[in-house]
């Protein structure tokens, strides 16, 4: 009798305990928090938006199916979350042939200082590995122009901002000619 | 150094609280959750008092209280020979190492929520209590994102927020569904062992864990989830003493202070609580309502502008409607030779149609599906494999023969959560009208849904689950009673 209840006790933990490894190890992680804040002053967290998101769970709040992304990019030079932004806004509407938009080099400093100034009061940000190089860890903001949040067929942009910093924003905020 | 670690005011005001109800609620589990529950009754009353004299006194409101709250506590007990106990000493230790803990290592590796524009509007409202700017909010922000939480984040030191609060809170919520196994199962390992498996699910599952930090009321609402229950199990076996009647109005009275939209999403738990207590305890009924709708008329009276039903004089008609309701089904209920089991059953249903109906007429079910399966099962709410696990177990225990041996008590602990989830997708359903949707889908994608973070509330159920799965084996001849 009592060996049977041990056993089931057994047994219920080993499931138990392998959900668990499976949630932490297994399966991506958004990020449980936003770690080594550099403040706690209400102020300072809430104008230089110091709290970090994933930007899947961002574009998820903010952007609306119908949503197009471009710059994903392939496994080897891209985001790192294709599938999930297929699922949310379907393959036909996400762009995994080009990387990420590289603009380190074609920006006006103006131009740059200003994008720079966005990211930092502007927009959500987290840390991912780099699609430039999957070993390194890169700055990821999301930002965008506030009046056509979960705007139907809004184009977002992925581009490289600088050497570790990338943003993904919508065509109000960065124009191609 | 230490002193900019911790916040002086808020701990000291938390140990007396736990001092004070140590001797009332005896066990640390319970008296933890009850003093989490009672420090955000005395914040968000230091809120309303600040509002009312127009100075920022929530912090001296909140210490000055839990000061009277202990001497009083204590001079009963001495009056009451209750005898003092080693243990309370030893209790007292760990709580205050818990909450310094929480506090220190929140800022020692400066840990914080995700960002969520939510958990901005309880900052600002906090840092305004904090500052002095005590005009009354506009309307539906206000009610929205509440008050008690913002008043307890405004005891931080200057400037900030009270560093460290959020995972108390967490902590109490997995205390209190300790509490409430033990109320509903005689094994005590068992209820341990469900209790670390919950705590096991919870830290790994990314959707609860995150609420360890997160900017909101809904590990609160978990709390105050498994107090219920708790106190309801108690109920049900027909001896509601005075430590749980006290933890009944502090809980109602804290759901109050909490929000708006609360006081609907607690009602069918309040609905249970009036029904089966109007035959024993009909005075101690209308003190529920009171306390929960006296505390919800009290801040929304002073801390918010055009309140949406019947403008100024909506809080007090509120209060004085609910009391009339109450008086009425004491009433019925008191007269009818029914029992209360039947009655509740019979409440179920008519409950259950009325929430059901809105739903099917007016909401968009397929995109509720299929966000919600896309939320819970393909990762996007971050649940992991946790939902599939415990629907799997749920499924098992289900089709065993143990499951049919739940009594009318086990029913209407089904029942509350149930019916607290139909009001939930109504409330939702409101708010999407209220927003300019004509037919709305009510959940969203991503962990951001507010369903999908309000479903750490029922967290509770989980814990029942699991310890039901360690008993499944289990032959019936071997089960113990459950202590009266």
């Amino acid at each position: 009798m009592e060996e049977i209840k041990k056993l089931n006790a057994a047994v219920l933990s080993l499931f138990v305990a392998s959900v668990s490894l499976v949630n932490l190890f297994v399966l991506p992680r958004d990020s449980t928090l936003t770690a080594s804040i550099s403040t706690f002053k209400i102020q300072s967290i809430i104008e230089n938006r110091l709290w970090t998101e994933h930007p899947m769970q961002i574009l998820h709040t903010f952007m609306n199916r119908g949503a197009r992304v471009q710059g994903v990019g392939s496994e080897a030079n891209g985001l790192t979350f294709p599938g999930r932004l297929e699922l949310r806004y379907g393959a036909e509407n996400v762009d995994r042939l080009n990387p990420p938009i590289d603009l380190r080099a074609s920006l006006r400093s103006e131009d740059r200082q200003a994008l720079e100034e966005f990211v930092l009061k502007a927009s959500y940000r987290s840390v991912l590995p780099c699609p430039h190089d999957r070993d390194q860890v890169c700055d990821f903001a999301v930002g965008w122009n506030r009046e056509r949040t979960r705007e139907r067929d809004i184009q977002m942009l992925v581009i490289r901002l600088s050497d570790k910093l990338y943003l993904i924003t919508d065509d109000s905020i960065i124009r191609f000619q | 150094m230490m002193s900019t670690l911790i916040v002086f005011e808020p701990t000291i005001a938390l140990l007396l609280i736990f001092v004070a109800l140590l001797p009332i609620f005896g066990k640390f589990a319970e008296t933890f959750s009850y003093t989490m529950v009672t420090f955000m009754i005395f914040a968000a009353s230091g809120g309303i008092f600040s509002i009312a004299i127009q100075a920022p006194v929530t912090q001296w409101f909140v210490v000055t209280l839990s000061v009277a709250l202990c001497a009083t506590t204590w001079v009963y007990a001495k009056k009451s020979r209750l005898e003092f106990q080693r243990n309370w000493l030893i209790s007292a230790g760990i709580f205050l190492s818990i909450v310094s803990a929480s506090q220190i290592l929140t800022r020692v590796l400066g840990l914080s929520s995700v960002a969520f524009t939510d958990g901005h509007t309880i900052l600002n409202l906090a840092l305004s209590l904090q500052r002095g700017n005590l005009e009354p909010l506009s309307g539906i922000q206000a009610l929205k994102r509440g008050f008690a939480l913002p008043a307890m984040e405004s005891l931080g030191l200057e400037g900030e927020y009270f560093v460290g609060l959020m995972p108390l809170f967490f902590v109490a919520a997995m205390l209190a569904s300790y509490a409430l196994l033990k109320q509903l199962f005689p094994e005590s390992k068992q209820q341990l062992l469900a209790t670390f498996m919950l705590g096991a699910l919870g830290l790994s599952t990314e959707a609860i864990a995150r609420h360890i930090y997160l900017e909101n009321t809904h590990s609160i609402a978990w709390l105050f989830l498994a107090l219920l229950l708790g106190a309801f199990v108690q109920v049900s076996k027909d001896n509601l003493d005075a430590p749980m009647r006290i933890g009944l109005i502090l809980v109602f009275s804290a759901v109050g202070f909490t929000r708006l939209d609360y006081v609907l999403f607690f009602l069918p738990a309040l609905l249970y609580f009036g029904v089966v207590v109007a035959k024993q305890r009909s005075k101690f009924g209308f003190a529920l309502v009171g306390a929960n709708l006296g505390s919800l008329m009290l801040w929304t009276s002073l801390a918010v502008s055009d309140f949406p039903v019947f403008g100024t004089f909506g809080p007090v008609l509120i209060l004085l409607f609910g009391l009339g309701i109450y008086w009425l089904s004491h009433l019925f209920v008191g007269s009818t030779r029914v029992s209360a089991d039947i009655v509740l059953v019979r409440l179920f249903w008519l409950l259950l149609a009325v929430t059901s109906a809105p739903l099917l007429v007016f909401a968009n079910l397929w995109p509720f599906l299929r966000n919600l399966v896309v939320n819970l099962f393909l990762g996007e709410g971050l649940w992991g494999v946790t939902v599939f696990f415990l629907l799997a177990l749920w499924l098992f225990v289900g089709f065993s023969k143990r499951w049919k041996t739940g009594s009318a008590m086990h029913s209407q602990l089904i029942q509350i959560g149930l019916l607290m989830f139909m009001v939930y997708l109504n409330l939702k359903l409101v708010d999407a009208f209220a927003s300019g949707s004509t037919r709305p889908g009510i959940v969203r994608i991503g962990f951001g849904d507010s369903l999908n973070r309000t479903l750490v509330t029922w967290l509770p159920y989980a814990a029942i689950l699991l310890n039901r799965a360690l008993d499944l084996f289990q032959p019936e001849g071997a089960k113990k009673k459950p202590k009266a």
